[in-house]
């Protein structure tokens, strides 16, 4: 415990000593960074109507990777909890935007409808630069009241790859201007065709950030009666959830400018959200990172495919006989702007018709419910069957949300929101990412409606408002305000966590404790210590030297650091925003009536888990004199101690348990509790050692008294206080054995006291 | 003294032009950090929509959606990440 002492005495001279520098507004500023450096020592004050804010980063030797990140109202923090370097991810996790691309040029656009909108304010900086040298950085910020920009499109001819010719884009096969494109050869009228396709498709969304397209041709399905005319999809999908883990032990980096969390987002509007190009929100080479591509079919044209049937690449009416080039973009791209679910549509090796890629929501179908039962059930909240039922109800499927449902481009069809595409069988490609055949003449159904001439998105521009495209100015978030105390996940009872806050540093954030009480392998009570900032609703454990962050601790002796036993120790992550969203707290088990969810992720062992915890005594059910927090004996005699909360009963009494930690005869770590129905100082109470299982094994837990402690706490209160003092003498039964007692020891609060 | 004056005057308007020069509180990256950035992103090639037309025994083109099958599978990007 005392290296716990340590850490905080380091985060709070590294807050105490930095200042951040003031950038002028519209003014190009230098500064130095020393190679393989950061800093987190800029911000810049942004007068009140700001509407939009505009950050551009480059330097002065024009090839050394510089990353950029952005956040308002607070600091960066320049050293982490252990005064450990930031990592890139911890800078992540504390940014409301960042630019990581590889290059030497970044740039960060927020606008009135980000999650964090434009307004006044201090904005503060942070800068990491790769260069293997010193390097002077410029940075320069512009603050405007601009309407938003109508989104732009850039579209990328030159990107060729072996699915992608880019040959019919130069097609210098003379040809006559026709239908208000006047372009003079087929490669030119190709082109003109596609950027209509993308001013058509543009109407209604605005973007500070260009969306890039990139456009392909290929040898597609072709034959004399059907052919493919083009394919489409978004080129990534981006997702804020640290709690999804790879195969290969690799996480994704927060991405906080997601208004939701735990769901899909298509590049397009994931770039729009987080006010930069896709490459620089998601890393590596810009070169030919894009948002969305569009592959047309080259076979179209030829004499024995659909008759011969030529593109028509005029803006106005299709005339009979020839293929809607600018229609069929529009619907295609749309899907490419988000109109898209992930839903499985056919099994695979990864799962069942029904089933979420990893488990997780697309921000699409989140959307929409079973209008079959009532109160109408999300689809993302169904079971893989029940979503596999409900994908062949033909009118089963609604879009509710607001946006869509009450445009006025919404024809009633006498049920729920919009009608989706569900008919039976299953049509792959189709189904569910389509509007219903019901609204004819809307471009997003499956056949198009385009006998019309319908070249717009319709109904399909308020739906995808809902997907990351809302014009309309955003308020400021609010984050997650968890209460320190015993913390618990019901699916793992007699595991536990205590969470308690510690001070306020110097930036205003809370710094807090995180002891995790659990069982190994075999069985045997152990414990681990985190200790970070809660930051946004998010607790940012920091990283020790060795990139751990759950520290496994073996005691040494009385007044002796307690040292960190690197290869039993892990990491963790807990985040308390949107936790009822998370896969681990969507898991089939009812948390009826809970209060505020955490999501929590940790690898121990190697092995990774994410548990859902709640509060087990929720703030409402707290005595007035609450002893709630971690109590330990002073830096004189640290290395023991133990979590404590309290309950209300009636007529004034308390219920007080008690996680007692302390060493066995190795000096390892280990647990035991007792408690008392109706505490009163001084009393003595029965003290159980708990043989658990381990965090992926079946429920089993058997007690086994050890021992007894009195307990004496009178005042909650971080310091020495002569009132409140603690005997106890336990003997841990396992092979190690140890007996471990004190008399009359003083004791206080670690924590913060929770009055 | 006038021009004087004047040129001095010019002389402040550039160098309030100029780029300001400041000086940071910087810090050296952890050992561990790996330059080479993380893919942030899911490539998820499954989700390719297509549109095929169909003509008509009338001559009329028809447009409906299809999944992008056979030949369109050629658009699939190499995963970097497996499901666990």
């Amino acid at each position: 415990m005392r290296v716990l002492i340590a850490g905080f005495l380091l985060l709070m001279a590294a807050n105490a000593a930095a200042q951040t520098a003031g950038l002028t507004l519209g003014q190009r500023t230098t500064f130095a960074l020393p190679a393989n450096a950061y800093t987190t020592g800029l911000h810049v004050d942004i007068p009140p109507g700001t509407t939009k804010i505009k950050v551009e980063l480059d330097n002065d030797s024009g090839d050394e990777d510089l990353d950029l990140f952005l956040r308002f109202g607070s600091r960066f923090t320049p050293l982490n909890a252990y005064g450990q370097p930031m990592s890139l991810d911890e800078l992540s996790e504390q940014a409301h935007y960042y630019a990581i691309s590889g290059g030497d040029e970044e740039a960060i656009t927020v606008g009135r409808s980000n999650k964090q909108p434009a307004r006044g304010g201090r904005w503060y900086l942070a800068v990491v630069s790769f260069a293997p040298r010193q390097i002077n950085a410029r940075i320069k910020v512009e603050a405007t009241t601009e309407a938003p920009k109508p989104v732009e499109f850039q579209v990328r001819f030159d990107l060729p790859a072996s699915d992608c010719d880019i040959a019919p884009w130069n097609d210098p096969t003379p040809v006559t201007p026709v239908g208000g494109n006047p372009g003079t050869t087929r490669g030119e009228q190709r082109r003109n065709a596609m950027i209509e396709s993308l001013r058509q498709l543009a109407a209604g969304f605005d973007s500070e950030t260009p969306i890039i397209v990139r456009g392909c041709w290929d040898n597609l399905n072709a034959e004399a009666t059907g052919a493919t005319l083009a394919a489409a999809s978004p080129d990534n999908f981006l997702l804020d959830d640290n709690t999804l883990v790879f195969s290969s032990g690799g996480s994704l980096p927060a991405a906080p400018y997601l208004p939701s969390k735990y769901a899909f987002y298509s590049s397009a509007p994931a770039s729009r959200l987080g006010g930069t190009r896709a490459c620089a929100l998601q890393g590596g080479s810009c070169a030919s990172v894009t948002d969305m591509t569009i592959t047309y079919n080259k076979r179209i044209g030829e004499p024995g495919v659909l008759g011969g049937a030529q593109y028509y690449l005029g803006y106005n009416a299709v005339p009979p006989g020839s293929v809607d080039f600018v229609g069929v973009s529009v619907h295609e791209l749309g899907h490419g702007l988000g109109f898209i679910s992930l839903v499985r549509l056919t099994a695979n090796n990864n799962g069942p018709v029904g089933s979420l890629p990893f488990d997780r929501d697309d921000i699409f179908a989140r959307q929409m419910v079973d209008n079959r039962v009532f109160p109408n059930p999300q689809f993302t909240r169904l079971t893989n069957a029940q979503r596999a039922d409900v994908m062949v109800g033909i009118t089963g499927l609604s879009w509710i949300d607001d946006r869509a449902a009450n445009s006025p481009q919404n024809t009633p069809s006498g049920y729920p929101g919009v009608l989706m595409f569900t008919p039976n069988p299953i049509r792959p490609g189709s189904s569910v990412s389509h509007l219903s055949e019901f609204y004819i003449g809307q471009l997003m159904t499956p056949s198009l409606g385009l006998a019309r001439g319908n070249r717009q998105l319709g109904l399909g521009v308020p739906m995808l408002y809902a997907a990351g495209w809302d014009p309309a100015p955003t308020s400021p978030p609010t984050y997650a305000a968890p209460y320190s105390g015993l913390w618990y996940d019901r699916d793992r009872d007699g595991h536990g966590f205590d969470f308690q806050r510690v001070r306020t540093d110097a930036n205003g954030y809370d710094v807090y404790t995180l002891a995790f009480y659990t069982y190994d392998a075999q069985g045997r009570p152990e414990w681990y210590l985190a200790l970070g900032s809660l930051i946004d609703g998010v607790f940012q454990a920091g990283l020790t030297a060795g990139g751990q962050s759950l520290l496994r601790y073996r005691y040494v002796a009385p007044g002796s650091p307690s040292q960190v036993v690197a290869d039993q120790s892990g990491t963790v992550r807990l985040d308390f925003n949107q936790a009822a969203d998370s896969p681990a707290c969507r898991d089939g088990t009812s948390r009826a009536g809970v209060g505020t969810l955490g999501s929590l992720r940790f690898t121990l062992g190697g092995q990774t888990a994410a548990w859902c915890i709640e509060e087990l005594v929720p703030r409402s059910q707290r005595p007035g004199s609450d002893l709630t927090g971690t109590w330990y004996a002073g830096e004189a005699d640290a290395g023991w101690g133990a979590s404590v909360a309290t309950v209300a009963r009636a007529g004034g009494g308390r219920f007080l348990f008690k996680a007692l930690y302390f060493p066995d005869a190795t000096n390892a770590g280990r647990w035991a509790y007792g408690s008392a129905d109706n505490y009163t100082p001084g009393q003595t109470i029965p003290v159980f050692e708990r043989r658990g299982y381990c965090r992926s094994c079946p429920v089993s837990l058997t007690d086994t008294q050890i021992g007894t402690m009195t307990v004496n706490l009178t005042q909650p209160i971080q310091g020495p206080s002569p009132a409140n003092r603690v005997s106890f003498d336990v003997t841990y039964t396992g092979p190690e054995g140890g007996r471990f007692t004190r008399s009359n020891s003083p004791y206080e609060l670690l924590t913060a006291p929770n009055q | 003294m006038k021009l004087l004056w004047i040129a001095a005057l010019g002389a402040a308007q550039s160098v309030a032009a100029a780029d300001a020069t400041i000086a940071v509180d910087t810090q050296p990256l952890a050992t561990r950090v790996d330059k080479t950035h993380r893919v942030a992103s899911i490539q998820r090639p499954e989700a390719v929509h297509a549109v095929r037309a169909t003509l008509g025994s009338d001559g009329r083109i028809s447009y409906n959606c299809a999944a992008a099958t056979g030949a369109d599978l050629r658009f699939t990007k190499p995963s970097v990440q497996r499901e666990r």
